[in-house]
């Protein structure tokens, strides 16, 4: 993603107390409100929409291709992408792309798999073992796809989805963040 | 937590038994134990070395609900359990080498491995823990790097009564790690019995890259905190980490 993609529009709202704020980010908008401002942005035609004030920066962008960002602290949840653009790490920083919410795919086709945590990425059991998968493999919901380990817990992660595996994003043995995209996979 | 114990006399990998079972619905407590692995495994393709009754070879069944940042706890909190029964029941002196492996005068004897997967029934983790207990049937070259409790201690050990001193203290801090603030009282708990935790020159072999530094507390995960030459602070999640020599 570019640095900033140009905002069409830049507008000061009046922020409302929501009732339901999004885990881990306070104050914020709550779904309701984030949904209003899309609604917003399409209705006038915007393609970007910007909001920030000291606590919270939002960003509505009709980008079709959300991407989660390494940097994503832990405790949020993945409701909405982030960018790490102009992220002043003391506020919360929320991407929308569209009506696209809880999206961790680039499109309707295609299954981004992400790390669930910070750690070490390895493709395959053992150094000298074969990996779990390669592009072009045919995988199920449960094939275990890589592991990722943190201070020697050793997480299997399974593809989630049926398809084929058609990008492998990270190295064996290279440090990987909380939802970095790891696999690719189509359905 | 209630324990249910599997006996082998020789398996290919308690750890890989304990992850079958858990994949067909093994309760939380479900101990696989033998005598002898035929295929120890350590870290990503390690082999733990399982000769007959050399050993204790024990892996448990959790299916923790903590908040998912906090699992890799569970294995630092695995290795303050083993610290203390080598500590208390057998008067002997410990370390935890982070993340968790237990030494004696620098010398590992006791390595755990946890591996976690997604069971029908939900999350699984498996604790693997070896501990060695005696020195007779080491390999040569491995008698630099690792000991047993009979070699440290000059008592012959039942295994029977390390294995139920084991898992008390394995019920014990899981259930602490599961109350309020577990994390930060096993984090503390971990800190208390480990020389690596504050002020150890360190290096860390992270993939193709080396890190060097000293130790500066823990994150909340249990993630080392290092800080190198330059002041940077790294943040190592694994890896492996060895303490720095006179001669390095």
């Amino acid at each position: 993603m570019s640095q900033q993609a140009t905002s069409a529009k830049k507008e000061t709202i009046k922020k409302q107390g929501g009732s339901s704020r999004p885990k881990g980010s306070e104050p914020s908008f709550n779904m309701d409100e984030l949904r209003e401002l899309a609604n917003l942005v399409n209705e006038n035609g915007f393609t970007d929409f910007e909001f920030e004030n000291a606590n919270i920066r939002v960003r509505l962008s009709k980008n079709p291709t959300p991407q989660i960002l390494q940097s994503m602290p832990q405790q949020y949840a993945p409701a909405a992408a982030l960018t790490a653009a102009h992220a002043a790490q003391s506020k919360t920083e929320i991407i929308v792309a569209e009506t696209a919410l809880s999206e961790t795919t680039t499109d309707e086709n295609t299954h981004v798999i992400t790390s669930p945590i910070v750690g070490t990425f390895y493709r395959s059991p053992a150094p000298d073992k074969e990996p779990y998968v390669k592009e072009g493999s045919n995988v199920s919901p449960d094939t275990i796809v890589c592991i990722v380990e943190a201070m020697k817990l050793m997480n299997e992660i399974e593809a989630e989805v049926a398809g084929e595996v058609v990008k492998i994003y990270v190295e064996s043995g290279q440090p990987v963040e909380f939802g970095q995209p790891l696999f690719d996979i189509k359905k | 937590m209630k324990f249910t114990i599997l006996r082998f006399d020789s398996i290919n990998s308690t750890n890989t038994e304990a992850l079958n079972q858990a994949k067909q619905g093994a309760d939380e407590g479900l101990c696989v134990v033998a005598k002898q692995q035929t295929d120890g495994r350590g870290r990503h393709g390690r082999t733990w070395i399982s000769e007959k009754d050399a050993g204790l070879y024990f892996s448990l069944v959790l299916r923790p609900t903590i908040e998912s940042k906090f699992l890799p706890l569970l294995t630092l909190m695995s290795a303050v359990a083993v610290y203390d029964v080598l500590r208390e029941v057998y008067k002997l002196k410990p370390d935890i080498k982070w993340a968790n492996d237990v030494h004696i005068n620098e010398k590992k004897v006791c390595g755990i491995l946890a591996e976690m997967t997604e069971t029908k029934r939900g999350l699984a983790v498996v604790i693997g823990i070896g501990i060695n207990l005696k020195s007779s049937n080491l390999l040569p070259k491995l008698e630099a790097i690792a000991t047993s409790i009979e070699q440290e201690n000059n008592q012959k050990i039942d295994a029977d009564k390390l294995l139920e001193n084991l898992t008390t203290r394995l019920a014990k801090y899981y259930q602490i790690l599961k109350n309020e603030n577990g994390a930060e009282k096993i984090r503390q708990e971990w800190a208390t019995r480990s020389t690596y935790f504050r002020g150890k020159s360190v290096t860390v072999q992270l993939g193709n890259e080396s890190v060097m530094g000293t130790t500066r507390g823990l994150e909340e995960s249990g993630a080392l905190r290092v800080e190198t030459k330059n002041g940077e602070i790294k943040i190592i999640h694994a890896g492996v980490v060895e303490r720095l020599r006179k001669n390095d």
